[in-house]
């Protein structure tokens, strides 16, 4: 059973797939457990591997020998120009990329449990990452580019493209942007967006319902869905943008956008006990491990109570008189 | 359940040579992987240790991943994805000796005869992968066909090139 060949279902026929897949940039965690569960597998896995990536390299170094050599494609295999035949070839290239960009799936939805966190890559080069309990939906297919968060948190950053504004509905309110990285938060009806790189707009769907602001650098803008009205701030960038090394950084927020982030962590349902506990303000860094260690913690670092009832955990504000 | 920082470094050093792997294809070179795991090290030395990770493998390539994403988003500003590391590389290689300059010259045909010979929908998403530079992305655009389409003909080039290239 000595085969020189390599067989269609061989490992070095999957090492060939596994040096494809990488390539891509959607390529994130669950590739990677898979691909190092692969790689130990079989000490011959590592083998192929190798030998597949190497093959693909010593293309790329040979990339401008192989063109010159295969010479001009068949006309048939040609992109359609619309220009006429004076259109450089060099051109050419340039042209289908920028006309091409926003064409893509119609729509594609991208979602993440309680807990978990993803990171996507669009067709366009846009990355969005998305944390816990968030629900979006893409499209690129048109002449804008269109994101609609239904429910969560993410940061994106958008690939710059001024032919095809991106634009993310989040209930009453649009963001528009040409090309920067900022964060968008629509946890139970309040809508924040903050800017990290750039500059974004955000103006109501219905131009009766308030006006247009734009963000810059450090900017953030809080936002109940339903209401007129928007507050304006200047934050650090790096706080808001925190939830993706598994920390959330407050300064000054509401207990409920606190209790509303948990939430998205954690299976256990976090209630607060009255109103007077949700407007309490909150400053801290909390360390996103198992639930009850981040609720005490978060008792040590506010003047707040918690008990645990078979439907969750209830917190409350510590009642400054009777002490 | 807490990892130290000690643990996430032994752990570190057992999983570098596939983290390299892994990121070798999408910066376009082991090189560039390599650089990535340097600067992940010096990364994760300086780390406070992170508490309570239920999955420190997974951790290890987030870290890594996002550290790639800014380093590409650095270089997107100024090159094309694949032209510096490959003329740094060339020049590294220098001018091969006249023997092995044969050698190549024989393998660089031997590898246009198999491109030519490839049936004409796997050939065009690898040229225009391979070596136009275009992304899976654009030349499913380009070619009118699905990105899993692209990915299982490139997948397919570069079988048929392992297995026919010795």
């Amino acid at each position: 059973m000595n085969q020189p060949q390599i067989r269609e279902d061989g490992p070095d026929a999957e090492a060939a797939d596994w040096v494809v897949r990488l390539q891509d940039p959607a390529a994130g965690e669950a590739d990677w457990l898979a691909f190092d569960a692969w790689l130990e597998a079989a000490p011959g896995h590592a083998i192929a591997y190798d030998r597949a990536l190497a093959l693909w390299q010593e293309i790329d170094r040979h990339a401008g020998a192989l063109k010159t050599r295969l010479g001009a494609p068949p006309a048939r295999h040609r992109w359609p120009l619309a220009a006429g035949a004076a259109l450089a070839a060099a051109l050419a290239l340039g042209w289908v990329l920028q006309s091409s960009a926003p064409r893509g799936p119609a729509l594609e939805i991208y979602q993440t449990a309680t807990g978990e966190r993803k990171t996507a890559t669009l067709a366009d080069g846009s990355h969005i990452e998305l944390a816990a309990a968030t629900h979006l939906s893409v499209s690129l297919s048109g002449a804008e580019r269109q994101v609609t968060l239904d429910e969560g948190e993410a940061i994106f950053d958008v690939a710059p493209d001024a032919q095809h504004p991106f634009i993310i509905a989040a209930g009453d309110r649009k963001i528009r942007v040409v090309g920067t990285e900022f964060d968008v938060r629509r946890r139970d009806g309040e809508l924040s967006v903050t800017v990290r790189r750039g500059v974004v707009e955000v103006s109501p769907l219905d131009p009766a319902q308030g006006q247009t602001v734009r963000l810059t650098v450090g900017d953030r803008i809080d936002h109940r869905i339903g209401s007129n009205a928007t507050t304006a701030s200047t934050v650090s960038a790096d706080d808001v943008f925190a939830w993706r090394s598994g920390r959330l950084i407050y300064r000054d927020r509401p207990i409920s956008d606190v209790i509303a982030d948990l939430n998205a962590q954690y299976p256990h349902p976090l209630s607060i006990a009255d109103r007077k506990t949700a407007e309490l303000r909150f400053s801290g860094v909390l360390m996103l491990d198992d639930e009850d260690s981040v609720v005490r913690r978060l008792t040590l670092l506010a003047p707040l109570w918690s008990t645990s009832t078979p439907s969750g955990i209830i917190v409350g504000a510590k009642d400054a008189a009777a002490h | 359940m807490t990892a130290s920082s000690t643990d996430l470094l032994a752990l570190y050093l057992q999983k570098r040579p596939a983290l390299v792997r892994f990121f070798a294809p999408r910066l376009g070179s082991i090189e560039a992987a390599e650089d990535l795991m340097q600067e992940l090290y010096l990364k994760l030395a300086s780390l406070d240790p992170p508490t309570a990770l239920d999955n420190p493998s997974a951790f290890l390539h987030r870290a890594a991943h996002n550290l790639m994403l800014d380093r590409l988003r650095q270089e997107k500003r100024g090159i094309q994805r694949d032209g510096a590391w490959q003329e740094a590389h060339e020049l590294q290689a220098g001018e091969p000796a006249l023997d092995d300059a044969l050698a190549a010259r024989r393998r660089l045909n031997r590898l246009i005869a198999l491109v030519e010979e490839m049936p004409a929908k796997m050939r065009e998403a690898f040229r225009l992968q391979k070596l136009e530079g275009m992304s899976q992305a654009e030349t499913a655009r380009a070619m009118n066909i699905s990105v899993s389409a692209v990915e299982k003909h490139i997948s397919a080039a570069l079988k048929l090139l392992l297995r026919k290239i010795e």
